[in-house]
């Protein structure tokens, strides 16, 4: 099977940015590791969906590829050659050969210039045409197949001039028109009606049969990615939780990730309303992502080696001091008291009575989820230098592993 | 291009339309279709009106400064000792100066020096300031600290007296004026353009050209320059009617023109001790014509910040 | 039992330099207590006008025509106090971006405070554990109350514009897109939270969005928009299992679902505001259209359990429809 692009270990962090102040005192720079390990491979031919939800990292993954961002660890081969480390100025000759359409129409194109000289400006760019006259029976042709017709009356509109829908096809022509082989498509059809996104989808098939075009078509929306993908990948906070044929994994997903998702599209049809059961909580920062598996504090079959932590035990702390603080809670709280390293969790207790720290820990527990509670190892009462401290220590997580089920690949310890 | 079927959603109807008109396609692009069309569209509303009579005065002014020889009734530099500082007559219709020189050709022909004086400063500093502005913006890192810091540093001082003060090195002279002001202004521009390519350096359309391949200098001229260019006839306007206030002020000092030249500040500042005479007409018209062209280059600008702006946001649909 | 909103013959113009923009004409439109009722369509169909219009959050160059009746009372004949009101206290809004709506220098206890005291007379103590418990409902934690808009993620942000529009105890609350810039799981768990506090205070809820799915989930009645008219509206149920009007059937075949096998459009654009087309706005799209369509505006008129604006189902003419 022939890849026309494979991703191996891809990492792409992001500083964040702190104040002025802040980045003349020392301390850690934080980053958001938006891809956090990415490998796959995208056959040639194929329509490769990448799913997740805002902060997913699917959006970042995509410009990775075509190295609209720098990637920060990992190797992105590109029709067979490790594009990773090229410099800036060797891979403009490559754009070529890989494009993008982006998500909004009204923001892609470039309000001074008009359709024509839009079109025709990556021929110009890559020495294909030296003035516009030149390029304009390209330009005409490409209109065409797009459906801008007839190519004339659009030629000179400007994008203000147009629809939503008529400067999406203005953005693929101006993608297509130097004959891609491969196109990151970036939720091409979020920001239109919906009378309009059967259209450009159907465009977008036709132009892949006609020009034997690879896509990544990146998407939120499962129902889309369903109808149109050969294969797709479930992105969640940087890593890949599932990936495989699209009809089997709509039909029999694995991951907990997968099927939350797929419990939560709304379905159009007032005869089947379902009570639905949906994760706890939203997406968490990409900053400090959870330890272990990243959906493990929401996930509804979370076992006790998904990855718990320190950090799990606080946040469920915090959690019940809330709205009705238990009494429990308040003893032990509050969240800030308490210190959190890895697998430890660890809080000053003072004068206290160790033994009875230890109970109203143990009690506590008996408010989180089983796994979590199965997951801790102990809970003692220390003497530091400092004074006595509690300590929860969990138990060392299960390496997590991608694991082959036939065609389908899953990062989760269910399996 | 016969048999290809017209996807329906591309013949019929026009689309949303947002206030498009009707333009051949040359003048769509660039100024003349973000500032000149939209102007005349425009001009049956306040707005409208009063960007038109800002533009009339501007018009008259250079039409005045550009035919006073021909049209001053009097040699500006006669000197005719028999009418001094007679009131305004028939053969003089703005009255004469204390040496006898007739008032409305010094006006005149002052015209000429503060278009001279205006057009050096401002312009000068728009080749200066605007490509700086633009290299800054797209570049930003330390070269854009660096800039900025130096370029909020002069713009931090006041305009007149930085101007009095390299107008006291430089001495006399319109040129030596001229570029005493062009200092003030080139912050300005560089300000109000740099901001601006910043802005718009994160749209998506930028990213897109890179995309496409594009080299950053390409960028720069093809998306970013079209896109921040209607700023600046704005700050053209404004900065003008600045200039001919602290033109003015600079010669009413004294730091300005040398004395025979016509010059509406200096005319001004000789006049003022007529006075308590009751000698009005000498430093009436001089200070009238100064309010007149900037008042009419305030509004100008207004005018066209009002009718640009909101098209801006507009084009974002 | 009486409307809790209704309203009549309303015309919502805006007046723009290119024209006049006809966003709301002749809708005639009603909403009992407790309903939950979907305002559908697509972009320039005039339902984010609707909603705003019903409570006169409309810029200066909209010129309104018409009843609004809330509770049985004309809103136009209300005073300034009496309306202000009515906007905060009887009908609460959502809408759709949650941050430009919070000031991002006011922490959410000094929002709540204020909205609270411009309508109640109450001390800070009772208005924080009025805010508190409208928080509380929607799900997020009193140790979150000094917090600033921007501490806060999208979903949360609703949460907090639910509890906004809830905190004076409404009969109705009118939300515009409320989910359309959050992901489904978010969408889901607000929609939950929405559902769950109608059931518990008996609210009225008019839900304008684009996307079907959720008002097939939560809906019990629904209307169809397109050109600044209602083209269909009754039950979900009936109208989802049997659409009259050709733009819903059309709207209703585009959704990609699930089971979706095949994709399909409607032809053409959503038509400009200012001119648009004779007669019935949607037939110049329209694969059914035949002769008396292009000539006048069809009335809505009920038909098969429902109201339906169609000349394929009955032949009456909107009243004083001149067109243009």
């Amino acid at each position: 099977m022939d890849n026309i692009v494979s991703l191996e270990g891809l990492k792409v962090s992001f500083a964040v940015q702190r104040g002025f102040l802040s980045r003349l005192l020392p301390g850690a720079k934080k980053f958001v590791h938006a891809v956090d390990g990415v490998s796959l491979d995208i056959h040639r031919g194929e329509i490769y969906g990448l799913v997740g939800e805002s902060g997913s990292g699917k959006t970042t993954l995509g410009r990775a590829i075509l190295r609209l961002v720098k990637p920060s660890e990992g190797k992105i081969v590109f029709e067979g050659s490790d594009i990773s480390q090229l410099k800036e100025r060797e891979i403009r000759p490559l754009r070529r050969r890989m494009q993008i359409v982006f998500q909004d129409p009204h923001a892609a194109l470039n309000p001074a210039m008009t359709v024509g000289a839009a079109i025709a400006h990556p021929l110009m760019i890559h020495h294909e045409a030296t003035n516009e006259a030149e390029a304009r029976p390209k330009v005409f042709r490409m209109m065409d197949e797009v459906g801008l017709n007839p190519p004339e009356d659009f030629y000179d509109k400007l994008p203000a001039e147009m629809s939503g829908g008529q400067k999406q096809r203005v953005v693929i022509a101006r993608a297509m028109i130097l004959n891609p082989s491969f196109i990151v498509a970036d939720e091409p059809v979020s920001m239109l009606d919906m009378s309009v996104r059967a259209r450009i989808l159907e465009l977008l098939l036709d132009l892949k049969r006609r020009h034997n075009l690879s896509y990544l078509f990146i998407t939120h929306d499962l129902a889309t990615a369903k109808f149109l993908c050969n294969r797709i990948a479930i992105m969640y906070l940087g890593r890949i939780m599932e990936e495989g044929e699209a009809s089997e994994v709509y039909a029999d997903p694995k991951h907990p990730y997968t099927q939350a998702l797929l419990g939560a599209i709304p379905i159009p049809d007032p005869e089947r309303r379902t009570a639905k059961s949906l994760p706890r909580g939203e997406i968490p920062d990409a900053i400090r992502p959870p330890a272990g598996c990243r959906f493990h504090p929401r996930c509804p079959s979370v076992l006790p080696i998904c990855g718990w932590e320190g950090r799990d035990f606080v946040d469920m702390l915090a959690q019940e001091l809330e709205p009705e603080p238990r009494s429990i809670a308040r003893w032990l709280g509050p969240p800030t008291a308490w210190n959190v390293q890895g697998l430890v969790a660890t809080r000053y207790i003072g004068e206290t009575e160790p033994r009875f720290v230890i109970g109203l820990v143990r009690s506590l527990l008996r408010y989180a989820p089983t796994p979590m509670q199965e997951a801790v190892a102990d809970v003692a009462v220390a003497e530091t230098v400092e004074g006595p401290y509690v300590a929860i220590r969990f138990r060392r997580r299960a390496p997590l592993l991608q694991k082959s089920l036939g065609h389908r690949m899953v990062e989760c310890l269910l399996y | 291009m016969a048999g290809k079927p017209i996807p329906s959603d591309v013949a019929i109807g026009p689309g949303p339309a947002i206030g498009a008109a009707i333009l051949p396609p040359a003048m769509r692009r660039g100024i003349l279709g973000r500032v000149f069309w939209p102007l005349i569209e425009e001009r049956r509303t306040l707005t409208g009106i009063m960007t038109f009579v800002g533009l009339g005065f501007l018009v008259a002014f250079v039409v005045i400064a550009l035919t006073a020889p021909l049209i001053s009734p009097y040699d500006p530099l006669a000197i005719n000792s028999s009418e001094l500082l007679s009131a305004p007559s028939g053969s003089h219709l703005m009255g004469t100066d204390h040496l006898g020189r007739d008032v409305l050709s010094r006006v005149f022909w002052g015209a000429r020096t503060s278009l001279l004086i205006m057009a050096i400063g401002v312009l000068v500093a728009l080749v200066v300031g605007v490509p700086i502005g633009l290299t800054s913006g797209y570049l930003g890192g330390l070269v854009d600290r660096v800039l900025v810091l130096v370029m909020d540093s002069i713009y931090s001082f006041p305009g007149l007296l930085l101007a009095m003060a390299l107008a006291a090195i430089l001495g006399r002279g319109v040129v030596n004026i001229g570029i005493a002001i062009t200092v003030i202004y080139v912050p300005l521009y560089f300000r109000v353009v740099r901001n601006h390519v910043v802005a718009v350096k994160q749209e998506l359309f930028v990213e897109a050209a890179r995309a496409l391949g594009a080299r950053p200098g390409s960028v720069i001229v093809r998306y970013i320059t079209f896109n921040v260019i209607s700023s600046i006839p704005v700050i053209f306007s404004i900065s003008a009617a600045d200039a001919i206030l602290t033109a003015a002020g600079l010669s009413f000092i004294g730091l300005g023109i040398d004395p025979p030249i016509p010059d509406w500040g200096a005319d001004l500042a000789t006049a003022q001790q007529w006075l308590p005479n009751d000698i009005w007409w000498t430093s009436f018209f001089p200070g009238f014509m100064i309010l007149l062209l900037t008042v009419g280059l305030s509004m100008l600008g207004e005018g066209i910040n009002d009718i640009v702006n909101p098209l801006l946001r507009r084009t974002k649909a | 039992m009486e409307n809790l909103l209704e309203t009549r013959s309303l015309f919502i113009h805006y007046r723009m330099r290119q024209g006049t923009v006809r966003a709301v004409e002749n809708v005639n439109f009603a909403l009992a207590p407790g309903e939950a009722v979907g305002l559908v369509g697509e972009s320039g169909c005039g339902k984010s006008t609707l909603a705003k219009g019903i409570l006169e959050v409309l810029p200066r160059y909209a010129e309104v025509r018409g009843q609004i009746l809330f509770e049985g009372r004309d809103l136009a004949s209300l005073p300034r106090t009496e309306l202000r009101k009515v906007r905060g206290e009887k009908v609460g809004l959502i809408f759709q971006d949650p941050m430009t709506r919070l000031d991002p220098l006011m922490t959410i206890e000094d929002h709540f405070t204020e909205l609270i005291r411009q309508h109640r007379d109450v001390g800070k103590d009772d208005a924080k554990a009025m805010a508190l418990k409208a928080l509380a409902a929607v799900g997020i934690p009193p140790s979150r109350f000094r917090n600033y808009p921007h501490e806060f993620s999208g979903g949360m942000r609703q949460r907090i514009m639910i509890a906004m529009a809830l905190v004076l105890e409404p009969k109705l609350i009118i939300a515009d897109e409320p989910t359309t810039s959050l992901d489904v799981i978010v969408e889901g768990q607000i929609l939950q939270v929405l559902e769950e506090l109608r059931r518990r205070y008996g609210l009225a809820l008019l839900l304008v969005t684009h996307n079907l799915g959720i008002v097939a989930e939560t809906c019990d009645r629904v209307a169809v928009m397109y050109a600044g008219r209602i083209v269909e509206e009754g039950p979900v149920r009936e109208i989802f299992r049997n659409p009259l009007h050709p733009y819903t059937q059309g709207l209703l075949h585009s959704v990609i679902h699930l089971e979706t096998k095949e994709l399909a459009s409607i032809p053409g654009y959503p038509p400009g505001l200012v001119r648009p087309p004779s007669g019935c706005a949607f037939h110049p799209r329209c694969p059914q259209a035949f002769d008396p369509c292009p000539k006048a505006v069809p009335a809505l008129v009920p038909k098969d359990g429902r109201r339906v604006a169609c000349y394929l189902h009955h032949n009456v003419v909107e009243e004083g429809a001149a067109d243009g």
